[in-house]
């Protein structure tokens, strides 16, 4: 019976070491999930940290694209959290600034031009998240559209909307206009019916009614109409806040006088400016306003205007081939752009001021100006490509005369345009040689005119086409000069081989030719087809691209056309009109936000100008994330 | 009374039931702790997803404050702080989030919002930065 009593005990022992092995398991269990806990913790604390590491990171770029420190780290969370950023053949590669494909650990080639590889190790307690992202320049605007409103859209006259790649290739480009007002009512569209509507792209509209864009619209010459769109606007760019950050920091306030002001790279404030009576030249800055901003004048080149009140201003007399050329107009208020009627003013000018010293009227001459012009720029579009303009040599080499044979169709109608030809019939174009040259006459009768503000604004114009030197022997003599720092291009950036240029001195180049004496656009693009100077053929290639992109923004139809270049984008309302020709994108997104485009407006949207459009704003976006 | 048919004694039974008591109590005792720390891991990781919640909606949303603030219940201005601020309940926990956003100084377009998540006797602190231009 003992044997019994200690089958007893060891039971008991036995339930005993049962219940406290379960005691043993869920402490265990109950340890492991408060360390699981804290782990989770850690995770989520490592992933923000190292997401707040993106975040500096793009911060850094948007004030310093070369910004590539070999470690940089930072801490969050009152010290709890970390990340580290490293750049190196391993580790994150910055490539915002260069022009071709950079390596990465990812591969060959695998960080392509103005982009980013970004990697971030964010690091809470023990635990390590990594984020690795692809960052790009631009991309605050959506893609495609070229003219976007909240509200309505309305158009009186001709309307054009266009597209090309960029302001050097200018491939056709889908351009969309897009209203986003998503209400289920009819006519959020309307256009008076004089003229024609031409848009390359999609007409889209957010509501679901089949009368948000009306009949004549949708018979107009449109790629598409489609209702029933999820567009959505741009995101909100804080104008206010930015103006009034920008007024704290104390950035200087330049003095706008005379009829031009050109402001330095940098940051400046204007508080309640008032009319300024003269073009805005922007160099690469940014201008941020308190109040109304209104220009009697232009506002172009390179940087952004930020305002809270109104904006009005003038189209500019001249456009610009180059890339990064273009202004991004900020305002929260309404934004008017007005051209001006300047090809019905030059009808009536040239009407008046009679005939020439031949006996032609300069009617005659504006008449040829337009009909050479489009000539020109039809044998170009019939497939005169640079190479193959490039590759002929001599066309101003030969001894002046009929040279049918070494002239090419591009020549045949260039040349009497902006050349005085000493005889009739040259290449058999028919062109009597009283009338060739119409440029260079119609630029004289306009310097004979009596000044005024649209006498000024056209003779700008023309300047900047500038006509050829007055007779063919000029022209030979200084295109063959031997020395290329006497030549043509006299100031030209002679590089040390091909693909040894920089852009910026070509645009500089570019630049200076217009601001010249002597030069002008017709210039520019013969030089770059003349092969017979010191600069290589890359070098040309880029001016001829350049001068003949500039070239098909002009509407030679309207030589009157002013140009705005640039991104508009307001809160407010946006009217344009009078002969304007908007080289960007426009986007009127506030609530209740309306477009109007009046009297010939021609839109051509350039996908480049604006995703690297606002310098001040997020021009470095992640693109995509890569690990999250 | 014969040995063979003989009970357990007095002693034997107050030891096993000493015994079996503790280890019970024991049972009991860390199943309470158990149950509690896993109700405090769960209202841990309910108060994290808030804060993660609430840095997605800043991120979409964009809306990050331009001045140094501290929003402890007011109501959301222009959309900031997002949900699930001022608080919410989850199950039967009361969550309350208190958030500081101020721009992280010489940066542009980068802020600092942190989330203090408060729930019963306990509290979670958040940050991330955002890059708002």
């Amino acid at each position: 019976m003992k044997r019994h009593s200690g089958v007893a005990f060891l039971s008991v022992l036995f339930l005993t070491l049962i219940v406290l092995m379960s005691v043993a398991v869920t402490v265990k269990r109950t340890l492991q999930g408060s360390q699981f806990q804290v782990q989770d913790q850690h995770s989520v604390a490592a992933f923000y940290a190292a997401d707040s590491g993106v975040a500096e990171a793009l911060s850094r770029w948007q004030d310093n694209k070369n910004w590539a420190p070999a470690l940089y780290t930072g801490t969050l969370n009152n010290g709890n959290s970390r990340f580290e950023i490293r750049f190196g053949a391993a580790h994150s590669v910055n490539n915002l600034e260069g022009d071709a494909p950079r390596s990465s650990y990812r591969g060959a080639g695998s960080v392509p031009p103005y982009q980013a590889l970004l990697v971030v190790t964010g690091f809470a307690g023990s635990r390590t998240r990594v984020l690795e992202v692809m960052v790009a320049r631009g991309g605050l605007f959506p893609p495609g559209a070229a003219l976007m409103t909240q509200e309505r859209l309305t158009m009186q006259g001709d309307v054009t909307v266009t597209a090309v790649r960029s302001l050097a290739d200018n491939a056709p480009q889908a351009a969309d206009v897009s209203i986003l007002n998503d209400a289920d009512t009819s006519n959020h569209a309307s256009w008076d019916g004089n003229g024609a509507i031409n848009v390359d792209g999609a007409f889209n509209s957010n509501s679901d009614n089949a009368g948000a864009i009306p009949a004549n619209i949708a018979a107009a010459n449109v790629s598409a109409v489609r209702r029933s769109q999820h567009n959505a606007p741009p995101r909100n760019l804080r104008i206010a806040d930015r103006v009034s950050e920008a007024l704290s920091a104390g950035y200087p306030q330049p003095a706008l006088t005379g009829p031009s002001t050109t402001l330095a790279p940098g940051n400046y404030t204007l508080s309640n400016p008032g009319m300024y009576n003269g073009d805005l030249v922007l160099n690469g800055c940014n201008l941020y306003v308190s109040g109304d901003f209104r220009l009697n004048g232009s506002v172009r080149g390179n940087g952004s205007v930020f305002v809270t009140g109104a904006t009005e201003m003038k189209g500019s007399a001249v456009i610009t081939g180059q890339d990064n050329a273009g202004v991004a107009l900020y305002s929260a208020g309404d934004v008017t752009l007005r051209g001006f009627n300047g090809s019905q003013f030059l009808s009536s000018f040239m009407a008046g001021a009679g005939a020439d010293e031949n006996g032609v009227t300069y009617s005659e001459h504006l008449n040829n100006f337009r009909t050479y012009s489009s000539r020109m720029l039809q044998a170009v579009a019939d497939g005169m490509s640079a190479p193959s303009l490039l590759g002929n040599y001599s066309r101003f080499g030969n001894t002046p005369g009929v040279q049918s044979g070494s002239m090419s169709d591009f020549d045949a109608w260039y040349a009497p345009l902006i050349a005085d030809i000493g005889w009739d019939n040259y290449n058999n174009t028919g062109v009597p040689a009283i009338r060739t040259n119409p440029t260079r006459r119609l630029t004289v009768a306009l310097e004979n005119g009596a000044a005024s503000p649209s006498r000024d604004f056209l003779l700008k114009k023309f300047r900047e086409l500038r006509p050829m030197p007055t007779d063919v022997t000029t022209i030979q003599t200084q295109v063959m000069h031997p020395s290329a720092s006497q030549g043509l291009l006299g100031s030209r950036p002679v590089s040390s081989g091909i693909g040894g240029v920089d852009l910026n001195q070509i645009d500089g180049f570019v630049d200076a030719l217009r601001a010249g004496a002597d030069n002008g656009l017709f210039d520019i693009l013969n030089d770059a087809v003349n092969n017979t100077t010191l600069v290589p053929t890359w070098e040309r290639q880029q001016l001829y691209h350049r001068a003949l992109s500039t070239f098909r923004e002009m509407d030679f139809d309207r030589p009157g056309m002013a140009f705005f270049q640039g991104i508009v984008y307001t809160e407010g309302n946006f009217l344009a009109e009078d002969e304007l020709r908007i080289v960007g994108a426009m986007y009127a997104v506030g609530p209740h936000s309306r477009v109007t485009l009046r009297n010939g407006i021609r839109v051509t949207f350039v996908p480049e100008l604006v995703a690297r459009a606002g310098q001040a704003l997020g021009t470095v976006h992640v693109r995509q994330w890569l690990r999250r | 009374v014969a040995a063979t048919l003989r009970g357990f004694t007095l002693t034997e039974v107050l030891l096993a039931l000493g015994l079996i008591t503790v280890a019970l109590l024991a049972l009991v005792g860390v199943l309470a702790l158990s149950l509690r720390s896993s109700t405090q891991n769960r209202q841990a990781t309910q108060a994290a997803q808030l804060a993660q919640q609430l840095f997605e909606e800043i991120r979409r949303e964009g809306n990050c404050p331009s001045a140094t603030v501290d929003y402890t219940g007011q109501p959301a201005v222009d959309g900031f702080p997002p949900a699930p601020y001022p608080g919410v309940q989850v199950e039967d926990t009361e969550y309350r989030l208190v958030v500081h956003g101020e721009p992280v100084g010489g940066r542009t377009g980068l802020y600092a919002v942190k989330v203090n998540v408060l729930w019963s006797q306990h509290q979670g602190q958040y940050e991330c930065r955002f890059y708002q231009p």
